[in-house]
């Protein structure tokens, strides 16, 4: 086990070294560079050579290479032309936010959609199949700010049962120990306002979770409906044994496998991708601070935003090949 | 009255839009305790939807079921599920074709034993786990203790089908079927499993089925034969009987296609002509027909009668107008000799 961990860490060096490369290329590809968005179109060839000096542009690539690379190991990314701040700073107190929002979502996508799927291949053809395979269809078509703004409108603007927009109530008063304000409000004694996150946490979640729910019915209907008919299963009604044990040990521990890659994979979408659903929520995560980096051509932040979510992408897949040794013994001995 | 009684079996597959196929047809035949009867037919011939109906493990929807099948006294056609999953494993267990697919790959080899003494026999973890490792040795695989904790992956073909086995008579079943037991393996570890199936029923004294195409398998183990063509035993005898004096045409041509080792290298091999597709509805004429050699007008002129062959205490049955050997035309009531 130690040894798997061990080996896929090491993959990490390759994958992020490949991973920097790509990314200094793009961003050298990029039209205009840094000195013309930092001085704007009508800069003079003057101005632009001294900043492209200052900023060492002038030097050679492999130099430039190595230096953003001898920066980015030390996860300085530089400073955001929005803030000012170290980028790694700003995404460090923006991540728990991202990450409370991811986790929530998925918790509503797996709940609801392992036992959905699940049921749907069961009932495989009835009205109860039907209605999840459209459903999980809906849930991949519709637009997230669409879904956003229907939810939004409907649970906070019409019924006004939970809050539109923000992390918690502006109002309140809560130490943020950890920047997990569910999290905060039960480290810190404040139940109300661990209830007040969870709260505003309801919506986003639910708009974010639509995708990944229907992902998660979808595999985990075609999955079981696979493994119902596997010789094995037939072997576990053979012996006679209970319906639960056949479905727990004999169809669930099976069918389970794809779904745990999808479920990893689908966190890394979630943390990477909450940027639509943190706009319209205006949910203070890094989705939203990327999003106005594009719009206002951060690229500090760019480089470091997809650096940084890379790595998190690379060790979600890891803990996911780690879960799936621990479910399929098949993999944990090649 | 003997362990198992078929009587009169018949499954009807439906399929909405589609035409049912009845793919077993008014199968009878008995099984005492300590008798191994071979059921043979090439595939497709319903010799492995018989043993299904015989465990109750038929798709609840889309399979009809006609006829009685009585274990010990017990109707089982007529049970409910919560019933039949305390007779399925405990009286009667099933042996299948491929050890690799029908262990589960992510279970252990000791929870697959175990977990079938813990559902029947009503024995706590720590006695199955003793009970398994027995079981293990009973059926000759060595170092129990370590298998118990491996996964079916880790095991070679054969040893898995001894797994298999060892699941199959942890409780003691009165009845065993095994369907291809040795098809997925290597021809020397089918002798051994064979070697070992022998035994197990002669220890016991339980009564066995062996579903299989293949005849040798049958000489070497079973006592009673019903060979199978499209649903329907088309001829019933004693192992010795049945390959001295093959009286169906189909029988015949299954035993002549056997490769003998004195033929002459030179001879092709003897095969039946067609395929199991061409066929009629036995209720217009016998289903071998369009592949006889020795079809005549008699064969399309309604269900072939039963012709019996043997005597009331070694009976001999063929479901055939002209049984190989005989000259006469068997009508119904008119039984040849």
């Amino acid at each position: 086990m130690l040894r798997f961990i061990v080996r896929r860490l090491a993959l990490l060096v390759p994958i992020l070294l490949g991973l920097s490369v790509l990314l200094f290329a793009w961003v050298r590809a990029l039209p205009g560079g840094p000195a013309y968005a930092l001085l704007g179109e009508r800069a003079t060839p003057e101005a632009v050579a001294a900043i492209e000096s200052q900023l060492g542009l002038d030097r050679p690539l492999w130099e430039q290479y190595l230096q953003f690379l001898g920066r980015a190991v030390r996860l300085d990314f530089g400073a955001s032309l929005q803030t000012g701040q170290p980028v790694i700073e700003e995404m460090l107190r923006r991540f728990p936010a991202t990450i409370e929002l991811a986790l929530a979502a998925l918790l509503i996508a797996v709940c609801v959609g392992i036992p959905l799927g699940y049921l749907a291949a069961r009932r495989y053809g009835t009205w109860i199949d039907s209605l999840a395979v459209t459903g999980s269809l809906l849930g991949v078509t519709i637009p997230i700010f669409f879904l956003a703004y229907i939810l939004k409108y409907v649970f906070a603007v019409e019924l006004g049962w939970l809050p539109t927009a923000g992390r918690s109530d502006p109002r309140a008063r809560a130490d943020h120990p950890t920047g997990f304000y569910v999290l905060d409000g039960i480290i810190t004694g404040n139940l109300d306002a661990s209830w007040d996150a969870i709260q505003h946490l309801i919506l986003p979640a639910l708009a974010l979770s639509s995708i990944p729910l229907a992902v998660i019915v979808r595999i985990t209907r075609a999955s079981v409906l696979n493994v119902v008919n596997e010789d094995y299963v037939r072997t576990a009604e053979a012996k006679g044994l209970l319906p639960g044990t056949i479905t727990w040990r004999h169809v669930l521990k099976n069918a389970m496998l794809p779904v745990t890659t999808v479920i990893g994979l689908q966190l890394g979408v979630l943390l990477a991708g909450a940027v639509l659903t943190e706009t319209v929520f205006a949910f203070a995560g890094v989705g939203k601070f990327m999003a106005d980096g594009i719009v206002q051509r951060d690229f500090p932040t760019i480089q470091g935003f997809i650096l940084v979510i890379a790595v998190v992408y690379v060790v979600i897949n890891m803990i996911v090949d780690l879960v799936y040794g621990l479910l399929d013994p098949r993999v944990r001995v090649s | 009255m003997s362990l198992l009684e078929v009587r009169d079996l018949s499954v009807t597959f439906t399929r909405s839009g589609q035409q049912p196929v009845r793919a077993v047809d008014g199968v009878t035949f008995d099984v005492a305790a300590g008798q191994s009867v071979g059921i043979v037919g090439e595939s497709g011939s319903g010799k492995s939807v018989t043993s299904l109906a015989v465990m109750g493990l038929l798709p609840a929807r889309g399979a009809h079921l006609g006829g009685t099948v009585t274990l010990d006294g017990n109707e089982l056609t007529s049970m409910d599920q919560r019933a039949l999953r305390d007779v399925r494993g405990r009286d009667v267990a099933m042996i299948f074709q491929d050890p690799m697919t029908s262990l589960n790959p992510v279970v252990t080899v000791g929870r697959q034993l175990t977990e079938v003494l813990t559902r029947h026999a009503g024995l706590r973890r720590g006695e199955a786990k003793a009970e398994a490792e027995q079981l293990l040795r009973r059926v000759g695989i060595p170092d129990p203790v370590r298998r118990l904790g491996e996964y079916p992956h880790q095991l070679s073909g054969g040893m898995r089908q001894r797994v298999m086995i060892a699941i199959a008579i942890a409780c003691r079943p009165k009845l065993l079927i095994a369907d291809e037991p040795t098809t997925a393996l290597d021809v020397t570890i089918q002798a051994q499993i064979l070697d070992l199936l022998r035994n197990l029923v002669a220890e016991s004294g339980c009564g066995m089925i062996m579903i299989t195409h293949d005849l040798g398998v049958v000489a070497g183990l079973c006592d009673t034969v019903h060979v199978m063509y499209s649903g329907r035993i088309v001829e019933s005898a004693g192992t010795k009987e049945l390959f001295g004096r093959p009286s169906h045409p189909y029988t015949d041509g299954l035993l002549q296609s056997i490769p003998r080792i004195d033929a002459d290298p030179a001879d092709l091999l003897h095969t039946i002509p067609g395929s199991a597709r061409d066929t009629v509805p036995w209720d217009r004429g016998c289903a071998f027909q369009p592949r006889c050699e020795r079809a005549v007008d008699e064969c399309l002129a309604g269900p072939p009668p039963v012709a019996e062959l043997g005597t009331p205490i070694v009976p001999h049955p063929v479901r055939c107008v002209r049984p190989v050997g005989e000259d006469v035309i068997v009508h119904e009531g008119n039984v040849a000799r």
